[in-house]
């Protein structure tokens, strides 16, 4: 009786296994949120980034590490913070948080000026550029691939973005916090314009429409990325 | 007691295999990969170290892979093309403005692009006409766009393309207004800074402003009558 008790136990524990491992797999994309189990935060009709969360929540958690130095601190995380106080969570899920110290399942955006090699090709006038670099060694300032960021740094060209008045300093950094979090440039009067203006944060075309993901493509937002189709 | 032993550890194995089984068929049902927190247990210092140590992999891969690419030789007109985050100043409104902010202004062609292995690119111009600072018969124009892999394995080539500056082609007729950032480096002026020639009319390139509000869109004379009389202001 002893080894056949054994053979039951053992397709038992293979079955409750194989249960527990389809319920922290990924979820299907595009019907739920970021899977905070550490799931693929890919979604369909998702810019070509995204950050996946490794929160405890579904809540996106970014870490604002600044190392340009000259007082950008207060700007920054009132440029990030922008994105926070604007989403409005309806479900009180899927919100994205900014933290300038650790919390558990963070995302780092580094905050840097550019070298010289760096922005050596950039036109003057050019302010600054968001790089997503993935675990799979891919850095890039473009969209070439979907990706899951696993960390990105934004770029400063000092000479350019010192002469800006606060608001616009602002701007820089809430614009380039779109692009950590997955956006592209809109052509319209909001945040994602690529060109300096006075918005500290998004507007509803940053964030997007309710359902998420609905509307023309341009206008699906970081809600089509991290909240859930609702 | 061995032998439970030996049941215990075949149970928690097979627990296992279980796990890692369910785990890739949920992952294989939603075509999805599995992606495990890559800064899990690291420390601040850790996780900064390995982020930079992540990017200067990148950077000496993407050095070696440029050289490769373009020693093949780049048909960047077979190339598709992807917007780069890169943000800048509101550009002019007005072509008077342009005039007066740049250096150089010159009439030419395109004969070629060079890659840089640091990001960017020069694009060579022959000079048929410079309207204004002291161009030679040839001019390198150092501009943001710059090849990227275009998938994972890097075996396919994409441009990354500043919208304010976008690329040129060899074979392109072109005005460039270009700044000069200093002696040696011509860059073009963001968003109103290029005009495409098509026959004997003007373009100004995707995204220019001045080509929406009237200020070009006319014919080559008309533009550089137009320029001439902006210069002598």
């Amino acid at each position: 009786m002893g080894p056949v008790r054994i053979s039951f136990l053992r397709i038992g524990a293979l079955g409750i296994g194989l249960l527990l491992g389809s319920t922290v797999g990924p979820v299907s994309a595009g019907h739920t949120y970021p899977n905070p189990t550490g799931g693929d935060c890919w979604r369909i009709g998702t810019p070509l980034w995204c950050r996946t969360s490794f929160a405890t929540t579904h809540d996106m958690r970014i870490r604002t590490i600044d190392q340009i130095g000259g007082g950008f601190t207060v700007n920054i995380n009132e440029a990030c913070n922008n994105w926070h106080n604007y989403s409005p969570s309806t479900s009180g899920t899927g919100d994205i948080w900014c933290h300038p110290s650790a919390v558990y399942g963070d995302s780092y955006v580094y905050f840097k000026l550019g070298t010289d090699v760096e922005i050596l090709s950039w036109p003057i006038g050019a302010l600054a550029l968001t790089i997503n670099c993935t675990t799979g060694g891919s850095c890039s300032g473009s969209s070439t691939q979907s990706q899951n960021t696993w960390y990105s740094e934004i770029k400063i060209a000092a000479g350019a973005v010192g002469p800006l008045n606060e608001t616009q300093e602002t701007w820089v950094f809430a614009h380039e916090m779109g692009h950590a979090l997955g956006l592209w440039h809109h052509g319209g009067s909001d945040l994602m314009n690529p060109t300096v203006n006075n918005f500290t944060g998004p507007n509803s075309t940053d964030y997007g429409l309710l359902p998420a993901c609905s509307g023309a493509a341009s206008t699906y937002g970081v809600r089509c990325i991290y909240h859930a189709l609702q | 007691m061995k032998s439970q032993m030996r049941a215990l550890a075949i149970l928690v194995t097979l627990g296992l295999f279980g796990v890692i089984l369910g785990s890739a068929a949920s992952g294989a049902t939603s075509g999805q990969k599995l992606f495990a927190d890559p800064d899990f247990g690291m420390s601040y210092d850790e996780r900064v170290a390995a982020h930079a140590a992540n990017s200067d992999a990148y950077r000496a891969r993407y050095q070696e892979w440029v050289t490769s690419i373009t020693s093949k030789g780049v048909n960047a007109r077979s190339l598709p093309i992807r917007d780069l985050s890169m943000s800048t100043l509101a550009p002019s409104e007005e072509l008077g403005e342009v005039v007066a902010r740049a250096a150089f202004i010159a009439r030419g062609t395109v004969v070629s692009i060079d890659w840089l292995d640091t990001g960017g690119s020069i694009t060579r111009l022959t000079v048929q006409r410079a309207f204004k600072g002291s161009i030679s018969t040839s001019v390198d124009i150092l501009m943001a766009n710059s090849l990227v892999p275009a998938d994972e394995s890097w075996t396919t080539a994409a441009i990354s393309q500043l919208e304010a500056t976008p690329v040129l082609f060899p074979g392109d007729e072109v005005f460039v207004f270009l700044d000069s950032k200093d002696k040696a480096t011509l860059t073009p002026i963001p968003w109103t800074g290029m005009y495409l020639v098509r026959g004997e009319s003007i373009v100004a390139t995707a995204h220019n402003p001045l080509a929406t509000n009237g200020e070009v869109g006319d014919t080559v004379a008309r533009f550089e009558v137009d320029l001439e009389r902006l210069l002598r202001l």
